[in-house]
C-alpha cells in the first residue's frame, strides 16, 4: 500500500514541479545557446531574457519544492481530501512515511537537476587552467581539513547525513506542526506556526547548550594553538548536533503519528 | 444474522460539549437504514467514529467486529457529504485510484455507471458540475462490494431525475451479505426504500425501528413521525 501511496503523492507534487523543472530546462539550454551564438544585439536581448528565465526557475525550484510539498501535505489530509485520504485501508504511518519519502526523492531531484543545469551552462567555458585552479583550491581546502582531523570518511559522511536528515528534518517538522495546528478548533494555521515557533526554540536552546559545552575546550585548544585538536572539538559538536536533530525528528514522527491516529479532527 | 456495526457506550465529547452519549447500537446486515436528526444531533459524529475520523472519548465502535482501523476500512464504503476526491484527477483516473485501493472494487460496474449518467470519463473532476462531481463520488462509492456501505447526505445536491438512479443504484447494488447506512433530511425521497430507521437527538439514539413497524403500530410515514418527533 505504501508503494501506491507513493504513486499517487508523486503524481500529485509532480503536477507543479515538472514544469518548473521544464523551465528551468529550458532556460538552461536558451542561456546556454545564446551564450554559444555570435555576439548581436538580438542574441543580447534573448540571453538576458533566458538569464531572468534561468534565475527565476532556480528560486522556484530552491523555495518551491519544500512550500508544494508542504502544501500538498496539508491539503491531501488536512482538508476535504482527507476524507477520502483517511478512510483508504492504509494506516497513518504509511500516509506520513510516504509523504516523507515523496519529499526526500523529490529534494534530491532538485539537486540534481540543478547541478546538471549548472555543469550544462558552465560546460566549455572552464578551460584546463581553471580546471587546476579549481582543483589546487579544492585540494588545499581538505589538506586544510585533514590537518584539524577530518578524514575522508568522516567528510563524506557529514556530506551525506547532514543534508539528509536536514531534508527530512524540515519536513517531518512543518508535518508534525500542520498535526498539530489542527488541534485548536479555530486558528489551525496559526496554531500551526506557533508549533512551528516552539520547535525553533527549542531547537535553539539545545543548539547553544551544546555550543557552550564544546566552546570552552575550543577555546583552550585555540589557546594553546593545538589546531589538530580543533576537528575532533568541531567534529564533537557535529555529531552531537546530529544526534539531538535525529532524536527531535524521530519524536516529532510519533507524536505526528499519534496525533494522526488518535487526535484526527478534520474540520 | 450477522451484525455489522456496534456501538458500546459510544461517548464523544468536544470540551463541555457532548455530541455522542452512551450510545448503544448494533445493527444487522440486509438491511438499509436511514440515520436521520435534526442538525447537531450527532449524526455526523457517529458517521466521523465509524469511519475513524475521529477517535471516541469513550466507549468503542466495531464495524464487522473491527475497531476502526485498516480492516474496517476494507470492508466500509464511505461516501462523505463534501467532496473528498482530489480534483485534478480525471474521472478515468480516480476510477483506478479506487482500483489500486480497495481490493472489493468493480471497475466494470463503475465504467458502466459512469456511462449510464452519461458522465465524461478524461475529464477533470474540477471541470465538471457540483451535481456530477457528487455523482461521480456516489458511483465509486457503491462500485464496491463492501460489507456497509456509509453514506452521508447520498442525494442532497443531485436533480430529481438523478436521484431516482442513485435510490435504484443504492438498491441494486447492495446484498444481503451488506447494509447501507444512509445519512439524509430528504426523508421523503428514500422512505420507500428504507428498512429501518435511527432517530438521534442530542448525542441520544431516540429511536431505532423497522420501518413496516412503524407504520403498522403507529399508522404514520417516517416523515410524519420526524416531524412529530422533532417538532421545534
Amino acid at each position: 500500500m505504501l508503494g501506491k501511496l507513493l504513486k499517487y503523492d508523486f503524481k500529485a507534487v509532480s503536477r507543479y514541479l515538472l514544469p518548473i523543472f521544464g523551465l528551468l530546462l529550458i532556460s538552461t539550454c536558451g542561456t546556454k545557446l545564446t551564450l554559444e551564438l555570435p555576439e548581436n544585439n538580438l542574441v543580447k536581448v534573448f540571453r538576458s531574457v533566458f538569464l531572468i528565465a534561468y534565475v527565476i526557475s532556480l528560486i522556484a525550484i530552491g523555495a518551491g519544492a519544500l512550500i508544494i510539498l508542504i502544501l500538498h501535505f496539508y491539503k491531501n489530509l488536512m482538508t476535504d481530501q482527507g476524507y477520502l485520504s483517511f478512510t483508504l485501508p492504509v494506516t497513518p504511518t504509511a500516509h506520513l512515511a510516504s509523504k516523507l519519502i515523496n519529499g526526500t526523492i523529490w529534494t534530491l531531484l532538485t539537486l540534481v537537476a540543478i547541478f546538471l543545469s549548472v555543469l550544462l551552462l558552465t560546460a566549455g567555458h572552464i578551460g584546463r587552467e581553471e580546471w587546476t585552479i579549481l582543483k589546487d583550491l579544492f585540494d588545499s581546502m581538505l589538506r586544510e581539513l585533514h590537518a584539524i582531523g577530518f578524514t575522508n570518511g568522516k567528510l563524506l559522511f557529514y556530506l551525506i547525513t547532514f543534508p539528509l536528515a536536514g531534508t527530512i528534518g524540515s519536513q517531518i517538522t512543518v508535518y508534525f506542526c500542520i498535526c498539530a495546528g489542527q488541534l485548536f478548533s479555530g486558528h489551525r494555521i496559526i496554531g500551526a506556526f506557533v508549533f512551528y515557533f516552539g520547535v525553533y526554540v527549542v531547537n535553539q536552546v539545545v543548539e547553544v547548550v551544546l555550543l557552550m559545552l564544546n566552546g570552552k575546550l575550543f577555546a583552550q585548544l585555540t589557546l594553546s594553538s593545538d589546531f589538530t585538536g580543533v576537528g575532533t572539538v568541531v567534529g564533537n559538536l557535529m555529531i552531537q548536533s546530529l544526534l539531538f536533530s535525529l532524536l527531535l525528528y524521530i519524536v516529532l514522527f510519533f507524536v505526528t503519528r499519534y496525533l494522526l491516529n488518535h487526535k484526527l479532527n478534520l474540520e | 444474522m450477522d451484525t455489522i456495526l456496534e456501538c458500546k457506550d459510544l461517548t464523544k465529547r468536544y470540551g463541555s460539549f457532548t455530541a455522542l452519549s452512551s450510545l448503544n447500537l448494533s445493527l444487522e446486515k440486509g438491511q438499509i437504514i436511514g440515520l436521520l436528526g435534526p442538525n447537531g444531533s450527532g449524526k455526523t459524529t457517529l458517521i466521523k467514529c465509524m469511519n475513524g475520523l475521529l477517535a471516541p472519548t469513550s466507549g468503542e465502535i466495531l464495524v464487522g467486529g473491527y475497531r476502526p482501523g485498516v480492516e474496517s476500512k476494507r470492508i466500509l464504503s464511505y461516501l462523505p457529504e463534501r467532496n473528498a476526491l482530489p480534483d485534478w484527477m480525471k474521472v478515468r483516473d480516480l476510477v483506478h485510484y479506487f482500483q489500486d485501493f480497495y481490493a472489493d472494487f468493480r471497475t466494470e460496474k463503475a465504467f458502466d455507471m459512469l456511462k449510464d449518467l452519461k458522465i465524461d470519463i478524461h475529464k477533470r473532476l474540477k471541470n465538471l458540475s457540483k451535481g456530477t462531481k457528487e455523482k461521480v463520488q456516489l458511483i465509486l462509492a457503491m462500485s464496491r462490494k463492501a460489507d456497509l456501505y456509509c453514506l452521508d447526505e447520498p442525494i442532497g445536491g443531485v436533480d430529481p431525475a438523478s436521484r431516482d438512479y442513485i435510490l435504484r443504484t443504492i438498491l441494486n447494488n447492495y446484498s444481503e451479505q451488506a447494509a447501507v447506512l444512509i445519512s439524509t433530511h430528504l426523508i421523503q425521497d428514500i422512505e420507500t426504500v428504507l428498512d429501518r430507521v435511527l432517530f438521534l437527538q442530542d448525542g441520544e439514539l431516540k429511536l431505532n425501528a423497522a420501518v413496516d413497524e412503524i407504520r403498522e403500530q403507529r399508522g404514520i410515514s417516517v416523515d410524519a413521525l420526524f416531524r412529530e418527533v422533532f417538532k421545534c
